[in-house]
């Protein structure tokens, strides 16, 4: 009974994977600009940012000033980029736990002919595009407001492009990594995005350099690439004109480093996930309603 | 490899608890208890069975949800555990009772979507799914949000849904709980046109609606405490009930009835008197017998009132296995 299907595999599921992301992409898209009307959402995605990087502004003036621009722009940069992760990462987990819980989706995109990596991949970037403007924002504002040292002529574009794509490589795989424990857990899986992102603000140099924190949390820092992104997208940025969090190293070996562990990072993401869902499908847990 | 659309072996499926109440020991339920079943290609298979019966548990399994405890399940011939994505490219499922659907997606947006996870061109996509919506009625429905649709607009857009790939093996668990009786007969109605307009078609009906069993299977198995009991086609299931097909004959009241059972033919007869009249109720070697029943009754001048054949149900067939009414097992079921 078995039908014949493609002499290459291998293309079937490239094929299969691409097709998966794009509707992904395409789905994330739709759930993220279409919850309200376009006016509202225009401003949502304007005014968002801009009372996030102000807040920091604030606390640049009350409690940093001693770092004079150099602190300024790691603030705003770290700002700009953080959405990213707030998006792209939580947005992985969410996407599948709003399927389970909220769309009751999940059991039939499950079953069908696709891949759920892909799919979730496709989700998260749709939520990191929607990052895209608060992160122009407040660059924007950072460098024609604030006046943070951020020139065309001191911008590494291909140094800030590359490490920019290893960044949100890093930020999905961080993603995988959060949703396969979201696949095994059920009343908490809310609360557990957010808490692992407050966590990694604290300890990856979102807004203060991670050479404050004490050793072992900087050697944990260390381990987590986006440290190395934020870093990375600084120097892209902002050339030497800013406080460093991995300051013995040179701009090369930043992008280097950071490229190590994202490969690595997605690896043991794509373990890590396929041993989650396994594991659901063992304890029936996969499409279990809980709470919503 | 196998033939057969659907085939399963000694399938054994168990969840792990926590001691409960109503489970001090924590023992692990057993949902499925060495389920054997082997579906042809193009047979509409029901199974039937009270809540918490394994219903939901063999489809999950067959679906590629949930990994088997042990045992061995094929789907279109291709195993669930380790070829998966093999066996979801030729199937699609469709459960009842449930509100799924991306609220803020119109509906032909969202069987779009659908329609690209199987790896549709849009075009042919759209023109099915228009194609579909008409014959469910819910075409003027297609650029309304999901979220928008009553509770059967929704079903019957997963039907559509489930339909759209045009599956090998469909699965349909519980599709019609919670519909009201039109938009379930709609439904059934639907189900049966796609049969037969695919033929070789497979089709897994979960229900505990008797009378849909009843009306739409070929085959029916009936599942109780994760065991297959009987499995026959319902015209077998039901000779084999104990009593089988009878006769219920009202005629002028009858001075006595032990000639009845001196007609030719006739195997018992129980008679009882209401309301001034007596019914007959008649069990007979075959159903020609009745003629000289009829006959005998004219010798005797009375007239006769009715006369019915009654033949058991299904309903009948699940209480003589189990033991009891089905609304009784699954009340017990949920306690």
């Amino acid at each position: 009974m078995p039908t014949q299907r493609a002499s290459y595999p291998w293309a079937n599921t490239l094929q299969r994977g691409w097709r998966t992301l794009r509707v992904g992409y395409w789905l994330g898209w739709q759930i993220e600009s279409n919850w309200t009307d376009p006016l509202l959402f225009f401003i949502y995605s304007i005014a968002r940012p801009l009372g996030g990087v102000l807040i920091l502004v604030f606390m640049y003036h009350v409690v940093a000033r001693a770092g004079g621009t150099a602190m300024l722009g790691f603030f705003v940069v770290g700002a700009a980029c953080w959405p990213f992760v707030v998006r792209g990462m939580m947005g992985t987990a969410y996407s599948l736990i709003t399927d389970r819980e909220h769309w009751k989706t999940l059991r039939y995109v499950y079953i069908s002919p696709i891949s759920l990596r892909a799919y979730l991949v496709g989700r998260a970037l749709a939520q990191a595009t929607s990052a895209v403007a608060a992160a122009a924002v407040t660059l924007i504002f950072g460098r024609w407001v604030l006046g943070v040292p951020m020139h065309l002529a001191t911008i590494n574009a291909p140094y800030t492009a590359a490490a920019f794509a290893l960044g949100i490589a890093s930020v999905i795989a961080l993603g995988l990594l959060v949703v396969s424990a979201a696949v095994l857990i059920s009343s908490e899986a809310w609360r557990m995005p957010e808490g692992v992102g407050a966590a990694l603000y604290l300890v990856c140099g979102a807004i203060f350099p991670v050479t404050v924190l004490p050793p072992i949390l900087q050697a944990l820092s260390a381990a987590i690439p986006l440290t190395w992104w934020l870093e990375a997208m600084r120097r892209g940025l902002l050339g030497p004109a800013v406080v460093r969090s991995l300051p013995h190293l040179a701009d090369g070996q930043v992008l280097v480093g950071l490229g190590l562990l994202t490969v690595l990072w997605v690896t043991a993401a794509l373990a890590v996930f396929t041993l989650a869902e396994r594991r659901a499908r063992q304890l029936g847990i996969l499409d279990r309603e809980t709470m919503y | 490899m196998s033939n057969l659309a659907i085939a399963t072996q000694d399938l054994v499926r168990t969840y792990r608890t926590r001691k409960s109440a109503g489970n001090p020991s924590g023992a692990p339920v057993v949902a499925l208890d060495g389920v054997t079943l082997d579906i042809p290609p193009g047979e509409f298979f029901g199974l039937l069975g009270p809540n918490g019966a394994g219903k939901t548990t063999f489809i999950k399994v067959l679906v590629t949800l949930l990994l088997p405890t042990s045992g061995s399940a094929r789907v279109a011939g291709f195993d669930v555990v380790g070829q998966a994505q093999q066996v979801r490219e030729r199937i699609s499922m469709v459960s009842g009772g449930e509100h799924s659907g991306y609220g803020l997606l119109t509906v032909r947006e969202q069987l779009w979507m659908f329609s690209q996870f199987y790896g549709m061109p849009t075009q042919t996509a759209l023109a099915r799914i228009d194609e579909l919506l008409r014959v469910v009625g819910l075409y003027e429905e297609r650029n309304r949000r999901v979220s928008a649709l009553s509770s059967g607009m929704r079903q019957k857009m997963n039907m559509v849904r489930g339909l759209l790939p045009d599956p090998e093996i469909l699965f349909l668990d519980e599709p019609t709980v919670g519909l009201d009786v039109e938009a379930a007969r709609d439904v059934r109605a639907y189900i049966k046109e796609w049969i037969h307009a695919t033929p070789g078609r497979t089709i897994l009906l979960t229900t505990h609606y008797m009378h849909e069993a009843e009306e739409l299977c070929d085959r029916v198995a009936i599942i109780h405490k994760g065991r297959i009991v009987a499995c026959d086609t319902p015209a077998a299931l039901r000779r084999r009930t104990a009593g089988g097909t009878y006769f219920v004959l009202t005629t002028e009241p009858l001075d006595g009835t032990a000639w009845v059972s001196q007609v030719p033919g006739v195997q018992r007869a129980d008679a009882r008197a209401s309301d001034g009249r007596t019914e007959l109720r008649l069990q007979l070697a075959d159903d020609g017998v009745i003629a000289g029943v009829v006959k005998a009754l004219a010798d005797r001048e009375r007239r006769i009132f009715s006369l019915q054949k009654i033949e058991p149900s299904l309903e009948d067939v699940f209480v003589q296995i189990v033991g009891r009414r089905l609304e009784e097992a699954d009340e017990g079921g949920r306690a």
